[in-house]
């Protein structure tokens, strides 16, 4: 065994509850597992401790064995050669691709370890030259690293530990922060380390869409606890059977299949009566989904689009972009051409778009933050240029960005938000007393704070949550102003999937309340199930436009899974729930394969 | 163009330094044009190195110190005009003309640096006497983008949730500070990060080496002896007075002998070798092309 945890608990100082408890699980040599949970099941923590450089502090018992060798503080304490031994055998690549870069150069940073090493010259040139081959890196090997985008940066992260040539790489969420196909390029580099190199992966990951086709091994943690240590398909039944909320995170293959398994009149369901789901027959790829389809549809289903309601009013629209043209400099091409978007009240539009697309310059023009230089931006009618100082923000407009740890100014939580509501409530009653503003502005950012449900981490450093609560947190920073329009950046970046249903709740709530909400996003599968109009951004223009349905299905590949793997069996299938219900319909021989809800 | 790419540092440091010391303190017309012609003729074959603006900016200054000098100096014997009773004499103007021309071959020599040196080795002295100093100058120098690229990204996050929406000017004093303070909060952050990552690969192990890109060659050994001979040659020129000139109040220049030409013409050799370069590496590809 390459790695063995044996009855590894842990608790942080001042910590009321164990981070880790009695995990014990084992890694042999050359496997690619994967550690899966929702945020702050422990799956950052766990990987800390085995890089002993990084281990938290806090009370741990139990043993960590890398390659035979105890590497916990307590085993060896501080010693170098334990040091040397951890630097050269584990390497770590975290979530953050920019804070994990030390040098400025692309070459330099490849170096780096080695250098630490203290390795001769002549051997860092071999290694850098060799790292630089196999990841294709010999283009931007003499670029400056801030010139990088986010995925190069991971390639290069992950390069500058491989060249160490570790044998156990540990990955801490590593394409969390990049965009879908910069996170297939890095999954795929991570499948031809594992093979091609024979380095031992252990990857936290908590998107399970993703990794499961790639891994033999899941370990899924909950709560500091190993529930489920096994195959993808042991963890897919495992996670179904006991209504496991990662039971969302599964490919939708899988769930398709673990939802309609005792109905389907397939060879793989009649061949297993039993409750016992028969592992190794789970599909987990699209290409596995259409397989199980064609088998259990043996007619093609007539055509089941549903009639659309009619999307567009003829009232103003609360957002409209009109032959927007934005570019950053003269010389510059133009990043925005002829951009034109409407936005209803009520309406929740969910941009779409490639890497480089232009959807954030997008949204800062429709912010306000930054200027077209040709065509115009209003709200509600009025050019945002004509709102007066200080009341384009104020119970108009607001922007979520992209890092939401960027709207955070204070030291915590509450005082943050205390800032923020009694701006909007002096705002509101501008003769109100200061102490009946205070007191409103409690109430108010309390009310919201139980809406959002973030009351317990109200006291917290906006450092110290987690993702999916900082952009709740967040969230209710910018409702404070109490906005008609609200403009979300990557909303669902990085968030779990627990997370992100309650995000998609909140926004629902405030849609039905009248507010329009435009958000730009690279996750299809949460614009389908949750956007009430779609667009996709490309080379500068908004190209086509729809509900999801109209949207996706007229898609070939910018799609969701569950409608590539509908295909042309149930066209207009967008969703997985959708295509559980077409599938559980045609299998009951019902004449309307699909019953397409908006 | 990196015609000293692959050269060791040292190299074209030699070169620079040479050139420029020469030319900033030997006073003399003959150095002074050829540092000019060489730093212009190098210019021309660098793609955007001169453009109509630049040029004419350029000349515009040489101009104008040439023609402001005799206005401050009043030392020549021959006055041309007479400008508010003080006379406007030739020698002042020639003198600054001379001292524009200096101004000017050292910054475009400066800009040449650029070029000559690779980037990646301009470090090469801290890494060699002081390696900490240089990973530390390395990694500020990623960091100073990083932070720029995140205060316009919090300024603008403060500006959407209205922050910045009282109009007086101690309010937005009050805005900016508080973005300061959560972008100091956020450089901690990543410095903690940052500091993880350094020690997860093995920053802090005893017997840290300096990977150098370079190696010296005998070709660097050459290249280097072929530079400090004619910069001593060109020195030993200067400290005989050959090359000495007085401009006030009549120009007055020594007399040259066959020693100071040899190092004038090693000056003005060393001052063509960027260029000289260029068109070697042009002339080797037009016999290549030919001879395909």
């Amino acid at each position: 065994m390459l790695l063995s945890i044996e009855n590894v608990t842990f608790r942080y100082p001042k910590a009321s509850r164990d981070a880790l408890r009695g995990v014990s699980f084992s890694v042999p040599q050359g496997e690619f597992a994967v550690l899966c949970g929702l945020s702050g099941c422990g799956k950052s923590t766990l990987l800390r401790l085995i890089k002993r450089e990084l281990a938290p502090f806090g009370e741990l018992s139990g043993r960590i064995l890398a390659d035979g060798t105890d590497l916990t503080r307590a085993a060896a304490p501080s010693e170098s050669s334990a040091d040397l031994f951890s630097a050269r055998t584990i390497g770590i690549v975290l979530q953050d691709p920019e804070s994990q870069i030390v040098t400025d150069t692309v070459w330099h940073e490849l170096a780096f370890g080695l250098e630490n090493l203290g390795l001769p010259s002549e051997v860092i040139r071999r290694r850098v030259a060799e790292m630089a081959a196999f990841f294709g890196i010999e283009g931007w090997y003499h670029k400056k690293t801030y010139e990088l985008s986010g995925g190069q940066k991971q390639l290069l992260n992950l390069a500058a530990v491989l060249a160490m040539n570790p044998q156990l790489l540990l990955l801490d969420e590593p394409t969390a922060q990049l965009d879908p196909i910069a996170a297939a390029d890095f999954r795929s580099m991570l499948t031809r380390i594992n093979r091609d190199l024979g380095v031992t992966i252990l990857m936290a990951e908590h998107r399970l869409e993703q990794v499961l086709p790639l891994t033999d091994h899941v370990l899924l943690l909950d709560r500091g606890e190993l529930l489920c240590d096994g195959s993808p398909a042991e963890l897919a039944a495992f996670v179904h059977s006991n209504h496991h909320p990662m039971a969302s995170a599964l490919p939708t293959a899988t769930r398709v299949y673990l939802a309609l398994q005792n109905t389907l009149p397939g060879p793989d369901s009649s061949a297993s009566g039993s409750s016992d789901t028969p592992a190794r027959d789970i599909p987990l790829t699209v290409r596995d989904g259409r397989a199980l389809l064609s088998a259990a549809t043996d007619r093609r289903s007539p055509s089941g689009d549903a009639a659309e309601a009619a999307a567009t009013g003829s009232e103003t629209p609360a957002l409209a972009a009109s032959g927007v043209r934005f570019r950053y400099d003269k010389n510059l091409p133009d990043v925005l051409c002829d951009t034109t978007l409407c936005v209803s009240a009520g309406e929740h539009y969910c941009l779409l778009g490639g890497n480089g697309s232009g959807k954030t310059t997008l949204l800062s023009l429709l912010a306000g933050l930054k200027r077209p230089y040709a065509g115009s931006v209003k709200l509600f009618g009025k050019k945002l240029s004509a709102f007066a100082m200080g009341t384009l923000y104020r119970e108009n407009l607001a922007l979520l960005p992209q890092q939401p740890r960027d709207v955070f100014t204070e030291k915590s939580i509450r005082e943050d938000l205390l800032g923020a509501f009694s701006r909007a409530c002096s705002f509101a009653d501008a003769k109100a007393s200061a102490s009946a503003v205070a007191d409103k502005a409690n109430a108010d950012m309390l009310a919201m704070c139980e809406r959002l449900h973030i009351t317990d981490i109200l006291d917290s450093h906006p450092y110290d949550v987690s993702g999916g609560e900082l952009q709740k947190a967040a969230l209710a920073k910018v409702l404070a102003s109490r906005p008609k329009v609200l403009l979300l950046d990557e909303p669902a970046k990085g968030i779990d999937v627990c997370g992100k249903d309650e995000l998609a709740a909140i926004l629902k709530e405030l849609t039905a309340e009248g507010v329009a909400v435009l958000s730009v996003t690279h996750d299809a599968e949460w614009a389908a199930e949750h956007a009430d109009r779609c667009g996709l951004l490309f080379d500068g223009e908004v190209i086509s436009e729809g509900t999801p349905h109209a949207f996706f299905d007229g898609n070939a590949f910018y799609t969701t899974a569950a409608n590539r793997m509908a295909g042309d069996f149930f066209p207009g299938v967008v969703t997985c729930e959708e295509l559980i219900r077409a599938m559980s319909g045609a299998g009951e021989g019902s004449s309307r394969a699909t019953e397409v809800s908006p | 163009m990196d015609i000293f790419r692959k050269r060791h540092p040292l190299v074209p440091l030699a070169l620079f330094m040479s050139i420029l010391l020469l030319a900033m303190f030997a006073q003399s017309p003959a150095i002074t044009f050829s540092a000019l012609a060489g730093a212009v003729l190098y210019f021309c074959t660098i793609r955007g190195g001169f453009t109509v603006r630049s040029v004419f900016s350029y000349v515009a200054c040489w101009g104008l110190v040439a023609l402001v000098n005799p206005l401050f100096s009043t030392g020549g014997a021959t006055p041309i005009v007479f400008v508010g009773g003080r006379p406007y004499t030739r020698e002042a103007l020639l003198y600054g003309v001379h001292l524009g021309a200096m101004l000017l071959a050292v910054l475009l020599w400066f800009r040449c640096e650029r070029r000559l040196i690779p980037e990646e080795h301009r470090f090469f002295f801290f890494g060699r006497f002081a390696p900490k100093l240089a990973l530390l100058i390395s990694s500020v120098l990623r960091f100073i983008p990083l932070l720029r690229r995140r205060a316009d990204a919090m300024r603008d996050a403060q500006i959407a949730v209205g922050v910045y929406d009282e109009p007086d000017w101690i309010h937005r004093a009050k805005s900016n500070l508080t973005t300061m303070s959560a972008l100091t909060t956020w450089s901690l952050e990543n410095a903690i990060d940052t500091g993880a990552a350094m020690k997860a690969r093995g920053y802090g192990l005893p017997g840290r080496t300096t990977y150098r890109t370079y190696r010296f060659t005998a070709a660097d050994g050459l290249w280097l002896a072929a530079i400090l001979g004619l910069a001593t040659l060109s020195v030993l020129a200067l400290a005989r007075g050959g090359l000495a000139i007085s401009f006030y109040p009549n120009i007055v220049t020594a007399h040259a002998d066959t020693l100071t030409r040899i190092g004038v013409a090693a000056y003005a050799l060393l001052c063509l070798i960027p260029f000289l370069s260029v068109i070697k590496e042009e002339l080797r590809w037009c016999f290549y092309r030919l001879k395909m």
